[in-house]
C-alpha cells in the first residue's frame, strides 16, 4: 500500500515535470524542425559558396556551438 | 574559520535538491522538482530579472542572452550560489543522482530567452566538460509558451524524446558526450531563464574556463 502510494505520488511530481500534451510536443518538434531546415539551408550556403580546393568543413564559420552541431558526423 | 555546522547551514539556505527521479531514456538523466530553497530560488530570480547584465550570443545553432557568474562575485545577494560548502554540498548529491564523482570545479552560468531565440540540437559534447545541471526559475510559463529543454535520441528533431515542462526550481541533469542531444524549443512568449551548472574534467584548462571550486 505504502509503495502504491509511493509510485502515484512519484507518477503525479512526473506529469508536472515532463510534457505529454500531444499538441505541444508536436508544436515543440515543428519549431526544432524549422530550425533544424534554417541550420541545414545556411550550411548549404556555406558549402557552395567555397572556393573551389577548399576541403575545410563548413561548420567552421558558423561560431561557437558549431563544434557540436546535429549533423556534425555526417559533415566531417 | 568556518565550522562544518556553518558550512551545513549555508547549504541549506540555498540548496533542496533533495529529490531525484532518475531515468535512462534517451540517456541516462535526472530530473529533480525542488533544486534551490524557495527563498533562495526568488533571490536569484530577481536578480536574473533585475540585476543581470547579459550579453546577447547568436549563431545559426542558436539565439540567447547568457553571463557567466565569475564576473558577478561583488553581488553579496547571490553569493550563496557559488558558497564552497554549496558546491561542495551540490557535488556530493549530483554525483549520488549521476551515479558516479563529479568534479568540484563547477562552471556556473545563466540564459536568458525572449521570443523568438532557440537553441537547435546540438551535443554540448567538450573534452573539458563532464555534466550538466539545468535549472529553471521563472514565474509560470505555460504550457505553450515555448522555450522548452528537449532531449533527443540522436541529431535531428524527428529524435525527439523528452519535453520537459518549464516547472519553476526544477532542475535536469545529464551526462555530457557524443550523443548527448539537446534542444531548446523557440521561445514563443515571455521570458526563459536557466542557471546552468558545468562540471568540468581535468581536461578543463584555466585559460578556456572560468570556475568556481567546492569546498
Amino acid at each position: 500500500m505504502a509503495e502504491s502510494a509511493t509510485s502515484s505520488s512519484k507518477a503525479v511530481d512526473l506529469d508536472a515535470l515532463i510534457e505529454t500534451d500531444s499538441k505541444i510536443l508536436e508544436q515543440v518538434q515543428k519549431d526544432l524542425s524549422q530550425e533544424y531546415i534554417r541550420f541545414m539551408s545556411r550550411v548549404m550556403k556555406e558549402r557552395l559558396g567555397m572556393q573551389p580546393g577548399r576541403s575545410a568543413s563548413a561548420f567552421e564559420h558558423l561560431g561557437k556551438g558549431a563544434s557540436s552541431p546535429p549533423d556534425s558526423k555526417a559533415t566531417s | 574559520m568556518v565550522s562544518p555546522a556553518t558550512d551545513t547551514e549555508v547549504a541549506d539556505d540555498v540548496l533542496a535538491f533533495e529529490t531525484v527521479f532518475r531515468r535512462t531514456t534517451p540517456y541516462p538523466h535526472f530530473i529533480s522538482p525542488r533544486f534551490y530553497t524557495e527563498r533562495f530560488a526568488e533571490t536569484l530570480l530577481a536578480w536574473l530579472e533585475t540585476g543581470a547584465d547579459w550579453r546577447l550570443k547568436e549563431t545559426p545553432l542558436f539565439a540567447q542572452y547568457d553571463l557567466g557568474f565569475s564576473k558577478f562575485k561583488h553581488c553579496t545577494e547571490i553569493q550563496g550560489l557559488w558558497d564552497p560548502a554549496v558546491l561542495a554540498h551540490l557535488r556530493d548529491e549530483a554525483g549520488r543522482a549521476f551515479g558516479v564523482p563529479v568534479s568540484g570545479r563547477i562552471n556556473i552560468s545563466a540564459h536568458k530567452l525572449v521570443t523568438g531565440q532557440h537553441g537547435s540540437v546540438h551535443t554540448d559534447n567538450e573534452p573539458g566538460e563532464t555534466h550538466r545541471v539545468v535549472v529553471q526559475l521563472n514565474r509560470g510559463r505555460a504550457n505553450d509558451s515555448g522555450g522548452n529543454l528537449v532531449l533527443l535520441s540522436g541529431p535531428t528533431p524527428t529524435d525527439m524524446e523528452v519535453v520537459f515542462k518549464q516547472a519553476s526550481n526544477s532542475a535536469v541533469g545529464f551526462g555530457l558526450g557524443p550523443a548527448s542531444h539537446h534542444a531548446i524549443g523557440r521561445v514563443r512568449t515571455g521570458t526563459r531563464f536557466t542557471v546552468i551548472y558545468t562540471f568540468l574534467s581535468d581536461a578543463a584548462t584555466d585559460d578556456k574556463y572560468n570556475y568556481f571550486v567546492a569546498a
